[in-house]
Formats: structure tokens, sequence, C-alpha cells
């Protein structure tokens, strides 16, 4: 095949001479949009200096809208300390939302990149219907369901288990409706390929579709870490016991209160809890955007 | 199309099975206890159990094969939602502290026990609470289902630095309604940046409005006919008097938003502001000597009675409270929460305990104690409406918003909040005939 | 890792064995085939999605008590209610209603315009993965934490924003500002997402029409807006039917940095659901009014739907 260079890819090799002068010339023309994105990165950084500058200040608690802290020390991370000893498990909390959310984040991509590849690549009666069935799951809100959830897992006896904290963010629509689309864009000449090779669909979505969609399934999978890790409403009911609960059920009940919210911890608390998140961020960053390079949502 | 409502009926076949079933796990079924197992007493409630860790453990070393005594700290944002889904399973807990009036509506709805029983067999003495906050002020349906804790009134903190700039006595704060604005202005003469800041959120309004409803002689609502009445000559003189604040006097800025006053006045940038007492441990902090505590200055013409927030504790029907062991059980568990928790809780963050004997104990180290315990003892809770204050709240600072951003007249606002907060007590339960 | 191939061109004619064609039992097998794939999607989505959400129509079909259980039936009579605006959450649905569709109509716009104009400026500029980081890491947030942040930044007397332009803006407490706040608050939070997907499909953009265009001359916001953009199709419809449909469900930012204020100009209608279930107890007609926008979602998503695959 001619080599055609895959888009995304840094520019090496014999054209890079030429290349590198045509940048020249536009070196010039980048300067706007240089400075618009260090605007808004301006904007982006401002209220986590606000969150940093909170959770290092001591100021009984309350909280001041300035960005820098006026009174900085280590009180609200000390207090935590305390508050750990004192019967809340701080970092089990922790542990338990990195847990489920890595066992969620796992179990979603791989069942959801099997869906959507039925739904997207095979032919079979009832296709079109499931499709609208799922897509038409995500338009329930799901306070609408919150209880009844709750009492169907009551009923099954999973209630306070981290099967509870687990099994209801596998069923994610929004996976399969994201990987469907992906799917939908992968040349069918590809597909030709395997199947000329006397590949079945399970050869072809694990040799042919699985490696191309290694970059949007990480998404996908980073994107449900982040949803589950930071959901409140569920893992509140669905735990009553200190050591099942979530860090963000934990965050409120440490730093909230009916009357007063002591900001100081509630960002101390912030700032710990973002650290798990920003670490898988970083390392999985450059992965993910050159993974989906490889053919995909781009093209009709 | 009809392929999808195929799937949904499937759906809510497999459901009407499944909440035939669950319909039976949500009434609390006592199931029988083995006379060997100890028996589970849970205490839930959202505010910190720190203070209770020891006495949990002491409690449980002591009853250690009979009971196991167990002190659940909840959140309170949506704490509502929590406990809806613990009864509705049946796993409600045995004994839950909140403030009065959710008390209100699990008692009407039959869901809780008499508390009468339970004084008497942990040797409480009901005369020990403020007259104000037990006794015929919370009988529901002709009972007494819960007992207060601990309470704090609506107080004024003012800044005595900023005092002395203006030329104001520091020692002296406020005691009517035209000292407080004479003080304010003299401190705008003086060039302080906010001589008051007047919060127009749930924080501020759920303590202020109601106290100055009261000091102007009016009242609430009546918790027989689920009725609200501040839509009165007392509500409508209490919105005036914030707003002139704002407008006429122009001694606190117009549209501050949510908790601004809190936190303004936490920086040492206002001189005084209206607000819950229970923010006094965190002012103390900021502040230090600099902080003035005082009631409310009398700003109405009737009384010096001004609202008080407040927690009650109450025994819910569980598997354990029916029966006569577990019932004891709650009884020791209670005696323990009074004789001990809030010593360490309420002296320095402004609560009073609502049990004299406990009081005792705290008056010495107690900072304010005396601006403190004469709020509460002064104090008027909410009437028995069930929510009322927290969620039926809701209609009237929203129009209060109105009024103090000067988009409705006062007395359009005050009025449309009353049939709101009306039709909204209409849906809660005990109200709706 | 297979090596990608060059443009993705618009497949060519279904191969030979289309479904037409394929004998009866050799179709029995295919299906059979296929359903296998979608056996443990299909498992969870029936048991944790079908399930509760079956149960929930039940629910809100009856006169249904958060803490005391079924009441008796009630027919559609829940739903009347909300129709015919009776009764407290009635009469609040269509302002709580309205308030969520202005919300919709301002931010899912700028939910898709931003993170994509982004997500181009990004490609074309150095340090690439300082901006990726920059522009995504808000989105580890949680509501709490960036509602809090922002509503506390634009306070009206001591936030910091009014201080550092010296200005006197009621951000939170007067109209159109306060919607303009919680609009920045959350396209801040969640354009994360947004920007990672359609910052993939720039990258996918071949080389070779970028060039092409530049060498034509073209300027570059026609560039962008006649060439890359329709390349962008797929990857936007999923964004803009995710952001709407989360848009929609507006629960937190709202009432930690206004308060459902000024008045009530700013509370949404996952918050007047949550109040009719969990302060007044009555989950019959939460349910009811949480499916009545389910309808909605549905038939909006539809339309967007179509109206994308007709321009393809």
């Amino acid at each position: 095949m001619a080599t055609a260079t895959i888009a995304g890819t840094s520019s090496r090799g014999a054209h890079a001479p030429r290349r590198r002068r045509f940048m020249a010339r536009r070196s010039l023309s980048r300067l706007p949009t240089l400075a618009v994105l260090s605007v808004v990165g301006v904007i982006m950084v401002f209220p986590t200096i606000w969150i940093v500058s909170t959770a290092f200040n001591n100021n009984g608690g309350l909280a001041t809208g300035n960005l820098l802290p006026t009174k900085p020390s280590l009180y609200n991370f000390r207090e935590l300390l305390n508050v750990a000893q004192s019967g809340q498990p701080v970092l089990r909390w922790l542990l338990n939302s990195i847990g489920v959310s890595v066992v969620a984040a796992v179990g979603v991509a791989v069942i959801d990149s099997l869906a959507a590849f039925a739904l997207a690549r095979l032919h079979f009666r009832g296709s079109k219907a499931v499709f609208y069935v799922v897509v038409s799951s995500l338009m329930v809100p799901f306070i609408a369901v919150l209880l009844p959830q709750y009492l169907w897992f009551h009923w099954l006896g999973l209630l306070n288990t981290y099967g509870a904290l687990i099994l209801p963010y596998t069923a994610n629509a929004f996976g399969v409706f994201l990987l469907y689309q992906f799917f939908l864009g992968v040349p069918r000449e590809l597909q030709e390929a395997t199947t000329v090779d006397g590949a079945g669909p399970f050869t072809m979505w694990y040799r042919l579709f699985v490696p191309l969609s290694m970059g949007i399934t990480a998404t996908l999978a980073l994107l449900t870490f982040m949803g589950v890790y930071n959901d409140y409403f569920w893992p509140l009911i669905a735990t009553s016991t200190p050591n099942m609960r979530t860090i963000t059920v934990g965050i409120e009940i440490v730093a909230i209160g009916q009357y007063q919210t002591n900001f100081g911890a509630l960002m101390a608390l912030t700032v710990i809890s973002v650290i798990p998140m920003l670490i898988v961020f970083v390392f999985a960053q450059r992965r993910l955007v050159e993974g989906v390079a490889m053919s995909g949502l781009g093209g009709v | 199309m009809h392929k999808l409502m195929r799937v949904l009926s499937t759906g809510t076949v497999a459901a009407t099975v499944a909440a035939t079933g669950l319909q039976a796990g949500t009434a609390s079924a006592a199931t029988a206890h083995s006379s060997q197992d100890p028996i589970t007493i849970t205490y839930a409630g959202f505010s910190s159990m720190n203070g209770l860790t020891p006495i949990m453990d002491k409690l449980n070393k002591q009853y250690a094969g009979k009971y196991v005594f167990k002190a659940t700290a909840q959140p309170y944002n949506n704490y509502a939602a929590l406990l809806s889904a613990e009864i509705a399973g049946g796993t409600t807990p045995d004994i839950y502290g909140a403030s009065w009036t959710p008390s209100v509506y699990y008692a009407r709805e039959g869901l809780e026990l008499p508390i009468a029983p339970f004084l008497k067999m942990a040797g409480i003495n009901p005369s020990y609470f403020p007259p104000g906050m037990y006794g015929k002020v919370t009988l529901v349906n002709g009972v007494n289902y819960s007992i207060p804790l601990d309470a704090f009134g609506t107080a004024l903190f003012y800044n005595k630095a900023l005092f002395k700039k203006a030329g104001l006595n520091p020692n002296d704060p406020p005691k009517t309604g035209a000292q407080f604005v004479a003080d304010a202005l003299a401190m705008k003469k003086a060039g302080v940046k906010y001589p008051v800041i007047m919060g127009a959120d749930k924080t501020t309004q759920d303590f202020l409005y109601p106290s100055l409803v009261y000091q102007f002689g009016g009242v609430m609502g009546n918790a027989n006919t689920c009725a609200a009445l501040f839509d009165s000559k007392a509500g409508i003189a209490a919105a005036t008097w914030e707003k002139n604040l704002m407008f006429k006097y122009k001694v606190a800025p117009v549209g501050p938003s949510v908790g601004e006053d809190l936190d303004e006045f936490g920086k040492g940038a206002v001189g005084m502001v209206m607000l819950p007492a229970i923010n006094q441990g965190a002012y103390i902090k900021d502040l230090g000597a600099n902080l003035g505590v005082a009631p409310l200055p009398k700003i109405g013409t009737a009384n010096d009675k001004d609202f008080v927030g407040q927690q009650y504790l109450w025994v819910f029907k569980t598997a354990a409270s029916t029966t006569p062991q577990g019932a004891k059980g709650v009884a020791i568990l209670l005696k323990a929460i009074y004789d001990q928790e809030l010593k360490t809780v309420a002296v320095q963050n402004g609560i009073i305990p609502a049990y004299s004997p406990v009081l005792g104990a705290v008056k010495k180290t107690m900072p304010f104690f005396a601006a403190q315990d004469y709020m509460v003892q002064n104090g008027v809770i909410n009437p028995a409406i069930p929510n009322w204050g927290t969620v039926t709240g809701v209609p009237l600072y929203n129009n209060l918003d109105n009024v103090l951003l000067n988009k409705t007249s006062v007395s359009a606002g005050i009025h449309e909040a009353m049939v709101q907060t009306d039709e909204l007590t209409k849906t809660l339960p005990g109200c709706s005939d | 890792m297979k090596a990608g191939t060059g443009p993705a061109s618009p497949g060519p004619a279904p191969s030979p064995g289309a479904s037409s064609r394929r004998p009866r039992r050799r179709r029995l097998v295919d299906d059979l085939k296929a359903y296998a794939f979608l056996a443990p999607y299909l498992s969870v989505f029936i048991l944790f999605t079908v399930v509760p959400v079956g149960f929930g129509i039940y629910v809100s079909l009856h006169k249904w008590s958060t803490t005391l259980g079924n009441q008796g039936f009630a027919g559609l009579s829940n739903y009347a209610t909300l129709v015919e605006g009776k009764g407290y959450y009635g009469g609040e649905f269509y302002q709580a209603m309205w308030n969520t569709i202005l919300f919709v109509l301002i931010s899912v716009p700028l939910l898709w315009a931003i993170p994509t104009a982004l997500a181009y400026a990004v490609f074309r500029s150095p340090a690439k993965t300082l901006w990726r980081i920059l522009f995504f890491y808000p989105s580890v947030f949680s509501v709490t934490a960036f509602g809090s942040a922002w509503g506390l930044l634009l306070a009206t007397n001591g936030g910091a924003v009014n201080a550092i332009f010296h200005t006197d803006i009621h951000w939170l407490t007067a109209l159109p500002m306060a919607w303009i706040s919680i609009d920045l608050a959350t396209i801040w939070a969640t354009m994360g997402f947004a920007f990672i997907i359609m910052y993939a499909a720039v990258t996918q953009v071949p080389r070779i029409i970028l060039e092409a265009a530049e060498i034509d001359g073209a300027r570059p916001f026609a560039r962008f807006r006649y060439v890359i953009l329709p390349l962008l199709r797929r990857a936007s419809v999923v964004v803009v039917v995710i952001e709407t449909i989360a848009s929609f469900n507006l629960f937190a930012q709202d009432q930690i940095m206004t308060g459902g204020g000024p008045g009530y100009d700013t509370t949404t209608i996952s918050m007047n659901i949550y109040n009719q279930a969990f302060s007044s107890f009555d989950i019959g007609g939460a349910t009811a009014a949480a499916f009545l926008l389910a309808i909605i979602l549905a038939v909006i998503a539809f339309v967007q739907l179509r109206v994308s695959r007709r321009g393809a």
C-alpha cells in the first residue's frame, strides 16, 4: 500500500525539511491562537488555585473568596488524621472508591466493546430494536430510579456490599453509544480483509476492532472511572457502614454540616481524592489520543 | 416502536413481581430474636459522632454479649433521601437525631414510638428541658415523640475592632433596633466597608426572619391547621426592617451571594451580622478577642423571643426498639448520649445542651455562656408542622430573595411566600386534609 | 498494534453474503453469535437498568409514599397533576422545566463549540500535552468541590473575581449573570469530556486534506468551517446528545452556587423532582415527573439523531 502518513503522528522522515519551512512561515499566525489558549488556560487553572489554597488555609473552616491563603498551614490535613483515628476511615474510603471505579471501568470497557461491535458490525435480527432501547435508557434521569434501584438491591440482598457499588455502573449505555459510533467508522476494507482470512466474528473483534479501538476504549474506561469515582447519590444510600463508604460520601460526612460547611476540610479532602484520578489521567492521556487517532471518530 | 413497548412491558411485569415482594419490605417487620443474640442499637444523625466514640466503647464493653451499640454519622446533604431509603428498606436506625420539625413528619406517619416510656426507663427527667422546647409545644397528635438534645440561638455577632474604629463602645452591643441602625450608620461614617451584611439565603433567613416575626408579635404558622401565618403585620414589618437596612439606611449591600455574610464576617470585614449562634466556634478562631457575641437586639416591639435552632432525638419503630429488651437498650443509649456527649462539642461552638444537669458542667468553660444561655432559654422553636423550616422554608427564602433584591414589594413578596408555603405544606403528611 | 490506513472513505457496497441472501439456518447461527456478544451487556442492562426503570414506571402509576410504600393505584393522575400545573409541584413544574430548557439551550451549543474550537487550536499549536492536561483536568473535581469554588470566587462582595477586576457584578444574584455563572462553572468542569473526544476526532482528520486546504489559501476560519467540521460529524453527534442529556439533569451546581435563586429563577427540574421525592416524600409524583422529563429528552435526542443522519 502507498505510504499514507497516519494523522496525528509527528512529522519525521523524508518530508521533514519542506514541512519545517512550511511551518516557519505560519509560526507568526500561531500567536493569536496561543494567546486564546493561554487565556482559557488561565481560566482553567484559576479555581484550582482557590481549591488548593483553601485546603492549606486555616480559617476556622470558613471560606474566603480570596485566591491565596490568608493563614497558610497544614492544619486541615492534620485534622484529617484526627478524623481518621476517630472512626472515620478516610483511607479506606479512598481505597474503596479507587477499587470499585477500576473494576467498573474495566468491566464497562469489555462489556460495552462487545456489545457495540455486535450492534455496529454484525447483522442480526432485532439489532435496531436493541440499539434504540439501549440509547433510550440514557434518557431516564437517575433520580427516577434511585429508590426503585435501592429497593431492588435490598431485595437481592446486595446492599452495603461491593456488588452494590459496582454492578449498577456496568450497565453503561453511554459506552455502547460511544463505541458504536466509533466502530461504524472503521473502514470496511479492513473488516473484509479479516473475513477473507476466514475469521469468525469473535476473532474479528479481538484481533481487529479491539486494537484499533484501544484509544477510545481507554477513553471510555477513564471516563467511567471518573464517573463512578465522583458519584455521590447512589453510594450514599447503598452503603451504611463506615468501612463500605466511598470517598465522595465520606467527604460530605466530614466536611458538611447542617449549618456550616468546613471548607478547609472539604478542600483538603478534595485535593487528596483528586490525586489518584490525576495520576491516571496524566499517564494515560498521551496514549489515549494517539491511540484514538488510528481510524476512528473522524471521517464519514 | 412496538418493539420498544414490548421490551418495556416485559420489564414492567418483572418489576411488578419484584415489587410485590418488595412491598413486604417497606414495613419494618419485627423479626424474632433469639434471646442469646446481642441486640444491635443504632444511633444515627448528621452531627459528627466523634465525641461519642469513647462513650460507645465503654458501653459496648459494659454490655458485651447483651447489646451492641453503634453510632453512625451521616452526611447532612440529602439526609432525607438516605433516611427514606433506610425506612423503605427496613434498616431504620433506632435512635435518630435531627432538628425538630422533621421528627414531626415521621411521627405523623406513625414511624416513631412515644418517648415517655423511654424517658422513664432511662431516668431522664423531662423537667430538665427548657420549657420552650419540650412539653405542650412538642405534642404531635397529643403525644410527645422527641426530646431536645441541644440548642443554639440567633446571635448578633459583632466585630469589636470595627466598633472601636467607629468610636463605639466595644463592650456595649446594640440592644434595640434603633441602636443597631445608629451603630451601623456610625460605622458607615467611619469608613467601614460593610457595617452589616444581610444574608438573603437559608443560612440566615431560617433564623433571622422567624425571630423578627416573633419579636413583632406574630407567629409563623399554626400546627393544628398546618397553615402558614406569617403574612401578617408582624411578617411584613419583619421583612421591611430587613429591607430598610439595604435600601433606606444603606448600611448593608444589595445582592450578597449565598453565605457571604458568614464568610465576610470571618474575614473581619463586616461590623455586624445576625446568624445562628453555632458559628461561634469558627469566629473565635478567626477573630479571637475581636469577636463579640450578644443576643439579637430587641428590634420588634412585642417581646424578645427569638428563633432557636435545635437538635432533637427520637426513637423509630424498628425491630429492636419494639421489643422489651431492645427498648431497654435504647434507653441505655439515650441516657449515655445525654450524660456525656455534649460537654466537648458545646464548649466552643455556641451550642447549649438542652439538659440542665449537663449545662452546669459546661457553664464554666464556655465562652459567651451568658449570652448563649439567654438565647436558648428565651428561644422559640418552629410550629409542629411536618418539615417546617427545612422543606417548607423554600418558598419563604425564595420570595424573601425577591423582596431583598427589590424585585417585588414587601407585601406582595410575603403574600406570595405564604401562598406557596401553604401549597407546599398541603403535600406533607397529616396536612393534606 | 495494527497499522492504520489512509482516509476512511465511505465504504463500498455491502460485500457478498449480505443478509438477504443468507440461508435461514445460517441466519439463526449468526443471530445467536451476535447475541452472544450482546449477552454480557444485555444481562447487566436488564438486571440493572430495565428492572429499576420498569419498577420506577410502576411506582409512578401509584400513590407511593417514599417511607410508607404503596398507597394505592393512581393511574395517570400523577402525570396529570404535573401537566395541569396543580398543587405545589405541578405549579413549579413548568417554571423548573423552562429554567432547565433555557440552561440546555445556552450551554449545549457552548459545550460543543468551545471544546471543538479548543481541540482544533491545540492540534495546531506546540506544547500539545500541556494544553490537553490543562483543559481536561477540571473534570476530575466533584460537583461539591467546583460548585463551592466557583460560588465563592464569584461572590458579590468577597469574591476574587470582583476583587481582581474591581467590578461589582452580582454574579450569582441577578438574572442574566446567574445563568452565565452556572454555565461558566459547568463548562469549566465538564468540557474535558467533549474536549477529549473532539480532539481525538480532529487528530483523525487526514493531513492531506489539511494541507490541501492551506495551500488553497483559504482563510483559517473558512478552512475550519467547510473542510474540517464536516469530518467531525460523528464525534459531534455523540458529544451533543450526551451533553444535552447531562444538561437536562443539572442538579447540584445551581443549588450550591445560587441556592436556586434569585427567587426561583435557577431552580431546575431535577431539584423539583428531588424535593418531591425526599422532602414531600411523594415518590409516586416525583417518578412521574422524572419520566415526563425522560419522554421529552427522548423526543429531543431522537430529533438530534435524525437531523445528524440527514446531513450525512
